[in-house]
């Protein structure tokens, strides 16, 4: 069963395989077609029309999926490879090692938002970025320079949404008052829950429809992934996923979820409850 | 892979030409808590054409037949479609997309200080 690290407490060989195979992934072309898809969804994923990706119950559901069938990709290109986490309310510094030259690299600079060092520089000549939002060619950071964001969330905003004592509620979007999924989504509250929060404090590519052109979106990701199972455990008897019945707009419990529908595939919130069907992470309990 | 780039400037361009139709729901809550909005109007949007930060914004106000992306405006900055939605009772954009504004006016002010010069595609 594959495991699921802390970034932190990856080994150099470690960090070096995650690394290379994100790069040989983008080489062979696999990559981007996750930029194209998160995109689609995050374009058409409105408060009240049909929704699955984001401001929905699915969000967690969806990316889950989503980031496994990522991680195979990393996969097919070495085996050993998982996706690592980044429990941003410990690993908080622009000095810290995720942000290394040799794992994620640094910060953008002033003038351009380019990140100037590590394996993504547009430099190195391996990390072009072809979805994009405007001209600029290169991968773009402006950590901690938001106005509105200048910290991570902290351990309290974490713990405010691993409290809620049920999954989500109606109407079943950004404005949700009280749910696991949107405050860890992030809209409620005033749009200050974890998700949204490191979209924003890391800028550039993060905060646009294209994030996983920016490869700390799947850290970011898979410990947004691991609270909602840590969610799950605090809250045994709270049904792991909410809306059991069909409401419009929305994916319930046993309905399939778009894009793994459209090719066929039946994909539902109840199959992606239980992580532990298709990895485990290195604190669940042995 | 500049089929990729070809394919999302076409996305863009066909949404925005889509763009077309009367305010929807989530506009009106909008336009009613505008109070701190001063492009909103009571009935819908207030379009605009300025320079901000030496590049044009102009908020065309839209009307039609509906559709998935019809929100009564459309919004460009230098000649150029920029993608908003509403969210919650504000705005966001496809560059600012985890960050809500107030309005199209200021979603697309957003914009142009994240762009730092650059164009759209
Ligand atoms: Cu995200």
């Amino acid at each position: 069963m594959a495991v699921r690290k802390n970034q932190a407490k990856l080994t150099k060989a470690e960090r070096r395989d995650f690394v290379e195979a994100l790069l040989e992934l983008k080489r062979r072309g696999g990559y981007d077609k996750y930029v194209e898809t998160h995109d689609r969804f995050v374009m058409s994923d409105l408060d009240d029309q049909e929704r699955t990706g984001h401001v929905s119950p699915s969000f967690l559901p969806w990316h889950r999926q989503f980031l496994l069938d990522f991680e195979r990709d990393l996969q097919s290109v070495n085996p050993a490879v998982t996706l690592p986490y980044w429990d941003f309310t410990v690993n908080r510094s622009l000095n810290d090692p995720v942000f290394a030259p040799d794992f994620l690299g640094g910060n953008g600079r002033e003038r351009d938002a380019q990140v100037m060092d590590g394996p993504f520089a547009y430099g190195g000549g391996r990390w072009p970025i072809y979805f994009k939002v405007d001209e600029r060619p290169f991968l773009m950071r402006e950590m901690g320079r938001s106005k509105t964001t200048p910290q991570l969330p902290t351990a309290a905003t974490v713990e405010a949404a691993l409290a809620a004592p049920y999954y989500d509620e109606a109407p079943w979007n950004s404005t949700s008052k009280a749910g696991f999924r949107n405050l860890v989504e992030g809209w409620a509250n005033g749009n200050t829950g974890p998700h949204n929060t490191v979209h924003r404090w890391v800028g550039g590519h993060m905060n646009t429809g294209m994030s996983p052109n920016d490869p700390v979106f799947w850290l970011l990701h898979c410990f947004i992934d691991k609270l909602w199972s840590d969610w799950q455990r605090r809250h045994p008897k709270a049904p792991a996923y909410l809306p059991v019945e069909p409401v419009k707009d929305i994916v319930a419990l046993n309905q399939p979820m778009k894009p793994w529908s459209e090719k066929g595939q039946r994909v539902t919130p109840a199959d992606m409850i239980d992580h532990r069907k298709f990895y485990s992470y290195d604190t669940d309990a042995a | 892979m500049s089929d990729l780039t070809r394919r999302r400037v076409l996305g863009r361009t066909a949404a925005a030409a889509a763009a077309i139709v009367l305010a929807g729901p989530a506009v009106s809550a909008y336009a009613a808590e505008s109070g701190h909005d001063h492009h909103g109007t009571g009935s819908g949007h207030r379009p605009f054409d300025e320079i901000y930060e030496g590049r044009r914004i102009e908020g065309r106000l839209t009307s039609g037949s509906g559709g998935h992306h019809d929100f009564g405006i459309a919004v460009f900055v230098d000649g150029r479609p920029l993608h908003i939605m509403p969210r919650g009772d504000g705005w966001i954009s496809v560059i600012n997309h985890y960050e809500v504004f107030a309005s199209p006016y200021e979603v697309t002010r957003a914009a142009v200080r994240a762009l730092r010069g650059a164009n759209l595609v």
